[in-house]
């Protein structure tokens, strides 16, 4: 196991987009970590004079109530990572058991698995999603819950896919002939062969849900204020775009920089498999 | 003819048939989601802190003595003669508002699609000619930024390049209910940006991918020009991956109509949704879930049957049967 | 109509050879050509010296295994490199003219209307978005400058040309909905198309059944001759450039070995690796057991030796020493050779087969009896085993051959349990297999499998010791587990191969060493019946030839039953004691092998033996 993660992580940072990405991704996530115990101010203080510019004792201003904006900004990370990996390891869970399961036995069970997944699929999410945490509330666990739902159809499709197309070569049938149980096959023969397939889905997976979860908290559908989340940040902070425009700025340079590092180490797996299926087997 | 128009004709009603069958689950999950998952439709709907009487006037007024699948078809019944209900907060009935407000969204949805193929696509032939170049990868770092972030970021970049500094559009697009159509151009910008990154990606692969094809060998060594190989033989090809990826487009286009709305306030069915969800009136928020939907759901159709008639593989295989 | 059978005089009787001499009309000549691939560790010369010389009316054979350098040469002669290619020497020229330095617009007009090429895989080079008319009257229109209407005419004479089939309706097909024999045949009417003065043709038959293969060549052998076209055919089989060639020039580690007319040639061959590939070749006419050629072949050109000396069984201290220049034995022929002088006209050293033809001994081991399979429901269902039976007996080699869609690889997998047949019984060992569920552990271990391609039958993500292990740790109870890494190097050693392979991940083999590790797989469980299911298919010829005696030397020491099913006749016959013919799912005809192939008793098994070409001619 600690075998393959190394190899992955080298396979990411063989190439300039994925250095980047990674670096991007990294640092996000150590803001969004480590930032409490650096912030000079809690996140609620109120730790001077409303809609400050930046000073030595307040590096990023305070916003309208008088907060510091750095110390909101280093503590409003943790929504924006912990929920949307919570829903992706959901949805892989959820999708990738019975992806496993119906892309190698196939027949009527997938039939029906994948005509239910198109509809799914079909039906526009932040809709769906909107709905549901109205008719529920907007606790983070419906959020999770809800966005994780969500894209189980999709990882199911996918790792149908994959499963079904390992699942035509011959080492899977040499493993029936050799009378291997179907658990064994999945995790020794199947399972190997599309952790590829798997890691490029799951960080796109991730940079949708960052994108599908701070839109939420942005449109005050997720968290709720007082969190300083990075979404809610810059909704609150529109109304003095113009004036101390840094309020909305900062939270959503840090958005983007999470979300296109995720996007480029994604990026990054993807073409590496593209170009390994034609030398074959080098996955 | 070898365009088996029975087939594709089956195949789309096939399609519509389901198509007509999403709408419908949606209509039911999102009534059902509305109405019978909270454990108190008028705490939900009005709060806890509602006075009994609100909340006798609240059943009144929804019918919410009325057991559930009879007030579902009722509702579901109401939809197809074009009456939508009327709205909690207003109590004015909701067609006309909807109505009016789709042809805004639908305008900010069209012009949006039709901007960011026409300037992803000439771009996408252009980086993949020249992949690898300086072009190329300018080009490409570009859409892979743009269309990794979420739509309200990229909103807010533009209303910080456009209005904070530049001082060249209004902030708030409510005129366009005035036909004032400088309204229009930040909410398309903003879309535009995010649907030609994620079409330019998906174009490019498609062109490269379909370049280096062995067919694209015999064409170079039948002697003919790269123009000729590009226009005659791969687009062909490559349409296919193309509008798969505009139609999918279209499912994230709709959702970033909701945050574009909503951010440069622009009188469209987003706003609408947001607005009845923050207000929690439950008859608008189900009948623009079930207008949104369909929507959709006919982009879909329309994407769907463009596939099958563009590419020749499907057609026969539509043709013979189920396998 | 009836054809002569190829390898006999027919097509080639009564030929007139247009022109001679340098410099004629239409003749293509290829002067030292050398060219490298370029990579981050300098560059590696693949095709070094090559002189060829094609004449017109006559077809000029390239001959070789993978990686000898034939295609790349034939390409870049044509100006066509491959990416990371560079030519570092040598011209071409067409007609007298130099065609190598041509700038890209020069070189398009000579790509459209003098020189075609053939792909290996029609299906693929043929554009699927575009129906087969419009494909071939773009050539006629851009390139030939016809207006439409004369366009559609010359499509549908090029079509009838090529004996395709109700041609007018083809026009209006896409690629996807031919097969494949027709599909070369559209392949070869576009070459014709621009009235081309040469044509390359590379392995176009690969792929399609022998009797489909022996119409296309035969069609193309009249065609270039009518036309007096220069005609270049690339392949790794020999037999079939015997068949249609009339020179033939033998590719081996990116240089010509040796060239000369093909007859002749391959009568008296005069370099040892000409003589190692006929050796390899087994034969439906004769009964010989191929040998296959130790070692592998080096993938590049070798300059301070011979590429061949470390495989050759005529070597000595020289040609190890000095790289041996191509020297004219006579006006015709070349060797590349330091001792062909001494050496002569090589003999041959394959083994006939000795034994006498036994009857049919032993008790039966496996039985199918009335056996219908089918794919697929309703209107699409196919019947792919028609009521089949047979049996084979214990320790007997028995020979499934037929043309793809026969059924026979389809019996393989209902033996093995991977289909679940819709009627009909299989017993093992008297007991019958279930049809459906599980079998016992000793009918797991008993019945193995060894599948056609080794990259899809090895696991990718599984060293070579893994993937033997699996089967020892499932099959072998007399071996405890410290012994295991023991039993996983004898297996190996069994096949050849060296044990310390077993960490090695199945990419960084080769071809041939990925199917001898599937070999020993299948051979560690020491089964009762191995299945061969085209396991020599897709395999360089001298590779097969290993792989032959590799699977005949496994049989005889475990004393194994093997089901060897196979499209290739020759190398069922080189195997099988006794041979079961399919056709459409049904056996037409079985017997024991020398009967079978000497005196065959149904039609379809005569036309399937005549269509098959021989390297030495009828005999």
């Amino acid at each position: 196991m600690g075998r393959a993660v190394a190899r992955w992580v080298s396979i990411v940072v063989g190439g300039i987009p994925g250095r980047v990405g990674l670096g991007l991704a990294v640092g996000a996530l150590a803001v969004a970590v480590v930032g409490p115990f650096l912030a000079p101010y809690g996140y609620t203080t109120l730790a001077g004079p409303i809609l400050q510019g930046p000073s030595p004792t307040h590096v990023l201003g305070t916003d309208q109530l008088g907060r510091d904006v750095l110390s909101r900004i280093l503590y409003g990370g943790r929504s924006v990572i912990i929920l949307p990996a919570c829903a992706v390891t959901l949805a892989f869970a959820l999708g990738g058991a019975l992806g496993l399961l119906v892309g190698y036995r196939g027949g009527r069970l997938d039939q029906l698995v994948t005509r239910a997944a198109d509809i799914l699929m079909s039906i526009p999410p932040l809709l769906l999603v909107m709905v549901l945490v109205i008719a529920l509330g907007t606790s983070d666990v419906v959020l999770i819950a809800t966005t994780g739902i969500w894209f189980t159809p999709r990882i199911v499709r996918i790792v149908r896919a994959a499963t079904a197309s390992v699942c035509t070569k011959d080492y899977v049938l040499a493993a029936r002939v050799r009378g291997e149980s179907t658990a064994s096959i999945l995790w020794n023969e199947v399972t190997p062969n599309i952790t590829g397939t798997l890691l490029a889905e799951l960080a796109l997976r991730l940079n949708y849900a960052i994108i599908f979860i701070t839109t939420l908290n942005f449109l005050g559908l997720g968290v709720q204020p007082p969190s300083s989340d990075w979404g809610l940040m810059v909704s609150e902070g529109r109304a003095f775009l113009g004036h101390r425009p840094l309020i909305s700025i900062m939270p959503a340079v840090m958005i983007g920089a999470l979300a296109i590092g995720v996007n480029l180490v994604s990026d990054q797996i993807a073409v590496f498999l593209a170009r390994n299926v034609q030398t074959s087997s080098r996955l | 003819m070898s365009v088996p128009w029975i087939s594709i004709g089956g195949a789309v009603l096939r399609r519509t048939a389901l198509a007509a069958l999403t709408v419908w689950i949606v209509s039911l999950g999102v009534f059902s989601a509305l109405n019978i998952l909270p454990a108190d439709p008028t705490t939900a709907a009005l709060g806890p802190e509602a006075t009994p009487e609100m909340r006798a006037a609240y059943r009144r007024l929804m019918n919410l003595d009325v057991p559930p699948v009879p007030r579902y078809l009722r509702w579901a019944h109401g939809m197809l003669e074009g009456d939508f209900g009327v709205s909690v907060v207003s109590r004015n009935p909701i067609a006309p508002e909807l109505a009016q407000r789709s042809v805004f969204t639908g305008v900010l949805g069209l012009a949006s699609l039709l901007l960011s193929v026409l300037l992803a696509l000439p771009l996408a032939v252009l980086s993949a000619r020249r992949a690898g170049r300086i072009l190329d990868v300018a080009v490409s770092a570009f859409a892979i930024a743009v269309s990794a972030l979420p739509e309200f970021v990229v909103a807010i970049g533009v209303v910080v390049i456009f209005v904070s500094n530049l001082r060249l559009f209004p902030v708030s697009s409510n005129g366009i209910a005035e036909g004032d159509l400088t309204a229009l151009v930040l909410p398309v910008l903003t879309l535009t940006l995010g649907a030609a990154a994620y079409v330019f990606r998906h174009a490019r692969v498609s062109v490269i991918e379909t370049m280096s094809a062995p067919y694209v060998r015999t064409a170079v060594l039948n002697g003919f020009s790269p123009a000729r190989i590009l226009w005659f033989h791969v687009m062909p090809n490559a349409a296919v991956v193309v509008v798969n990826a505009v139609a999918l487009n279209a499912i994230t286009l709709l959702s970033g109509v909701i945050v574009v709305e909503n951010v440069f306030g622009y009188p469209g069915l987003g706003q609408l949704l947001v607005q009845a969800l923050n207000a929690n009136d439950f008859p608008k928020i189900e009948a623009v879930a079930v207008v949104t939907t369909t929507l959709l759901v006919v982009i879909n159709l329309l994407a769907d049957s463009l596939v099958l008639f563009l590419d020749p593989r499907l057609r026969t295989q539509v043709a013979s049967g189920p396998r | 109509m009836s054809r002569p059978p190829p390898g006999s005089d027919g097509p080639r009787a009564g030929r007139v050879a247009l022109g001679a001499g340098r410099g004629s009309r239409g003749e293509f000549e290829i002067r030292d050509l050398a060219v490298a691939y370029a990579s981050d560790s300098g560059h590696t010369p693949v095709v070094g010296g090559v002189s060829v010389r094609v004449r017109p009316g006559l077809i000029t054979g390239l001959a070789g295994e993978s990686g000898s350098g034939k295609t790349t040469a034939a390409l870049s002669a044509i100006a066509y490199l491959p990416a990371g290619a560079r030519r570092l020497g040598g011209e071409a020229l067409l007609d007298g003219q130099s065609i190598l330095d041509l700038d890209r617009v020069a070189l398009r007009r000579l790509w459209a209307s003098k020189i075609s090429y053939v792909a290996q895989d029609a299906g693929a080079a043929l554009n699927p978005a575009r129906r087969i008319g419009s494909q071939l009257e773009e050539i006629l229109t851009v390139n030939r400058g016809l207006p439409r209407a004369a366009a559609r005419l010359r499509t549908a004479e090029l079509l009838e040309a090529v004996r395709l089939p109700d041609a007018a309706r083809a026009r209006r097909r896409y690629p996807h909905e031919l097969s494949g024999g027709q599909l070369q045949r559209i392949a070869i009417a576009m070459a014709l198309a621009p009235d081309p003065r040469l044509i390359i043709f590379d392995e176009p038959t690969t792929g399609l059944d022998v009797t489909t293969a022996a119409e296309v060549i035969a069609m193309l052998g009249g065609l270039i001759r009518e036309r007096g076209l220069a005609a270049i055919y690339i392949s790794h089989d020999l037999a079939l450039l015997a068949a249609i060639s009339d020179e033939l020039v033998v590719f081996y580690a990116g240089e010509v070995v040796e060239s000369g007319p093909t007859r002749e040639l391959l009568r008296t061959p005069r370099h040892p690796y000409t003589r190692a590939l006929l050796d390899a070749l087994p034969s439906t006419r004769r009964a010989l057991r191929p040998r296959g050629i130790p070692g592998l072949p080096p993938g590049r050109v070798v300059s301070d030796r011979c590429g061949f000396a470390s495989r050759c069984s005529h070597a000595d201290a020289r040609c190890s020493r000095e790289q041996p220049a191509l020297v004219a034995l006579d006006p015709d022929r070349r060797v590349r050779c330091v001792r062909a002088g001494e050496l002569g006209v090589l003999p041959s050293e394959a083994a006939s087969i000795l034994e006498p033809v036994r009857a049919r001994q032993g008790a039966p081991i496996l039985e199918v009896d009335r056996l219908v399979c089918e794919y697929g429901q309703g209107a699409g269902r196919i019947v792919a085993v028609d009521d089949v039976s047979l049996v084979v007996r214990e320790r007997e080699v028995v020979g499934l051959v037929g043309e793809s869609g026969s059924g026979k690889s389809t019996i393989g997998r209902a033996i093995t349990g991977l289909l679940i047949p819709r009627s009909g019984t299989i017993r093992w060992r008297g007991q019958e297999l279930p049809a459906r569920g599980r079998r016992t552990p000793a009918q797991y271990r008993e019945i193995q499998i060894i599948f056609q391609n080794p990259d899809s039958s090895l696991n990718p993500r599984h060293t070579v010791g893994h993937l033997i292990g699996r089967a020892v740790a499932l099959f072998r109870d007399d071996v405890s587990g410290s012994a295991g890494a023991d039993v996983i190097a004898e297996a190996l050693r069994e096949v050849q191969l060296d044990p310390t392979l077993m960490s090695r991940y199945p990419h960084q083999l080769s071809g041939g060493q990925k199917q001898r590790v599937a070999m020993a797989r299948a051979f560690v469980a020491r089964p009762r019946l191995v299945i061969c299911d085209e396991i020599i298919s897709g395999q360089d010829v001298s590779v097969q030839a290993t792989i032959l005696e590799l699977v005949r030397t496994l049989q005889r020491e475990h004393e194994t039953t093997l089901l060897f099913i196979s499209h290739d006749l020759a190398a069922v016959r080189s195997i099988a004691q006794y041979v079961y013919v399919l056709q459409g799912g049904r056996v037409q005809e079985h017997a024991p092998t020398e009967q079978l192939f000497e005196a065959p008793g149904a039609e379809y098994t005569r036309r399937l033996l005549a269509a098959v070409p021989e390297p030495e001619g009828s005999a």
